[in-house]
């Protein structure tokens, strides 16, 4: 009967980091000693996930039944929940006693506030960041009262003389949140406001940096499994998305690179920025509606590559 | 009433009323693809084998699908919140004999490879509820799983966690 459960299909392989020593076991590695699990454990993997999904209250206690339940809540925390995971989360940059300061905050539902905080301690570790004594946690006692996580982060006064490594971190946990957000929702409306006080001001700032190559996060984002609309609104730092950058949305530069028109997904795309200022145009690519649109009084100059089907949709902040 | 008869993996036969069988997918499209529901076919002579089913749970099955005849079919992705499933009393006494054991297992490996989805749902969400209110050692001893950690990981695992506690 055993044999009937296990799972013909070869579980792709995931870093699973013993805190204790470092040792790095892979779930093939699990998988190849399957003569010593239990029944549950045989049951395919895609089914343990699925059962993972319905109990996102128990994740913690479900890594410590055995190392093939813990690779796999981690890899379901890290990688693969379908559901909403935060109701809002939010950037703010402001500078505090001449250090400039990034503050994150995101709000979660009770539900499934176990899982957002495995997630949180995987991504976190990932990057080597002591984040327990920097993570705020307040929580409300009643039940659908959503709880709400803040954590502060401290960049160099200015990114001229910021050190490499603090400057690369902060590229992670930017670039790294997008794509990681990108697994979990189809759409995504980002909003940069105006930052007061930066002395390091310049046209190019969006999400906490100034030296992104958006267009490659960009695609990296819709190559992910959900999304498939994002909508940028920076109008006071245009400069964010550069005309190369725009390019390679747009068309690529060599034909085997993905574009957004050819990213296999019926796409929804609309970015403000100030590259097609003097002259806007308008073409159809791989069933893609592609326009550059020059400013005016009343909006932003913007790139936006929208799917025929999806031409007619608005996606904003209020929807 | 149209019967189309199932063959188990075993070589039982489940003769069973063509409406229950719109429940699962894969059979739904083993119906089409040989063309069962044509006048001109005599559906009676044409078994559909399920060579990853055994026959004792293949009969749980037709019994979970005659209780749910009428109910809507689930299509598409599952966007459901899944954590506020609630599974009915009926369905709970249905799985309830067999929980913690290899046949409700096999019943949950049955659902998804006949793509029942209603079903699928409900197992998945009567194995995930006996995880709740315990600990990890609880639910290592209940699912008979051996427990593989040394003291020192398993240790180290509960300071990771400690942070969530």
């Amino acid at each position: 009967m055993q044999s009937s459960l296990l799972s013909n299909t070869p579980s792709p392989s995931l870093n699973c980091e013993s805190s204790s020593d470092e040792e790095e076991i892979t779930l093939d590695e699990i998988c190849d000693r399957n003569y010593e699990l239990s029944l549950l454990e045989r049951l395919p993997r895609e089914l343990v996930m699925e059962i993972i999904s319905f109990a996102p209250e128990c994740v913690f206690r479900l890594r410590l039944t055995s190392r093939m339940f813990r690779a796999i809540v981690d890899d379901f925390a890290y990688n693969q929940g379908n559901a909403q995971i935060a109701d809002e989360v939010m950037f703010t940059s402001f500078e505090w006693d001449s250090k400039k300061k990034t503050e994150v905050s995101a709000v979660v539902p009770k539900p499934i506030y176990k899982l957002f905080e495995l997630r949180l301690l995987i991504s976190l570790r990932a990057l080597r960041f002591d984040f327990t004594k920097r993570i705020d946690r307040s929580f409300d006692k009643l039940d659908d009262h959503p709880n709400v996580y803040k954590l502060n982060y401290t960049s160099a006064l200015d990114y001229g003389r910021m050190p490499l490594l603090q400057c690369l971190t902060t590229l992670i946990v930017s670039t790294y949140f997008l794509l990681s957000l990108s697994t979990l929702v189809r759409s995504l409306y980002l909003e940069q406001l105006q930052v007061f006080g930066t002395s390091g001001w310049s046209p190019k700032y969006f999400f906490g940096t100034h030296h992104v190559d958006w267009s490659a996060t960009i695609l990296r984002m819709f190559e992910r499994r959900r999304l498939d609309a994002l909508c940028i609104e920076n109008p006071r730092y245009p400069a964010y998305l550069t005309a190369e950058a725009a390019e390679m949305l747009r068309e690529g530069f060599a034909i085997e690179l993905q574009y957004l028109p050819k990213t296999g997904k019926a796409v929804w795309f609309e970015a403000t920025c100030s590259v097609y200022s003097d002259e806007g145009f308008a073409e159809v690519t791989n069933g893609h509606l592609v326009k550059g649109v020059t400013f005016d009084f009343n909006r932003a100059g913007s790139l936006s590559v929208k799917h025929f089907s999806r031409n007619e949709e608005r996606l904003s902040k209020y929807e | 009433m149209v019967l189309i008869t199932l063959v188990s993996s075993d070589e039982q036969n489940f003769p069973v009323e063509r409406e229950l069988l719109k429940q699962s997918g894969t059979i739904e499209t083993l119906i089409v693809n040989m063309n069962l529901d044509d006048e001109d076919t005599d559906a009676a002579a044409m078994p559909i084998p399920l060579p990853n089913v055994k026959g004792d749970v293949l009969e749980k099955v037709i019994q979970w699908m005659e209780h749910h005849k009428g109910d809507p079919v689930k299509e598409g992705d599952n966007e459901d919140n899944n954590a506020e499933i609630v599974v009915p009393q009926w369905d709970d006494d249905f799985f309830k004999p067999a929980m913690y054991g290899s046949k409700h297992l096999e019943l949950t490996v049955a659902a998804s490879y006949l793509d029942i989805k209603n079903l699928l749902t409900l197992s998945c969400k009567a194995i995930s509820n006996t995880f709740k209110g315990k600990t990890g050692p609880q639910i290592r001893e209940e699912w008979g799983v051996p427990n593989e950690f040394t003291p020192e990981e398993e240790e180290a695992i509960r300071k990771e966690n400690e942070w969530s506690e």
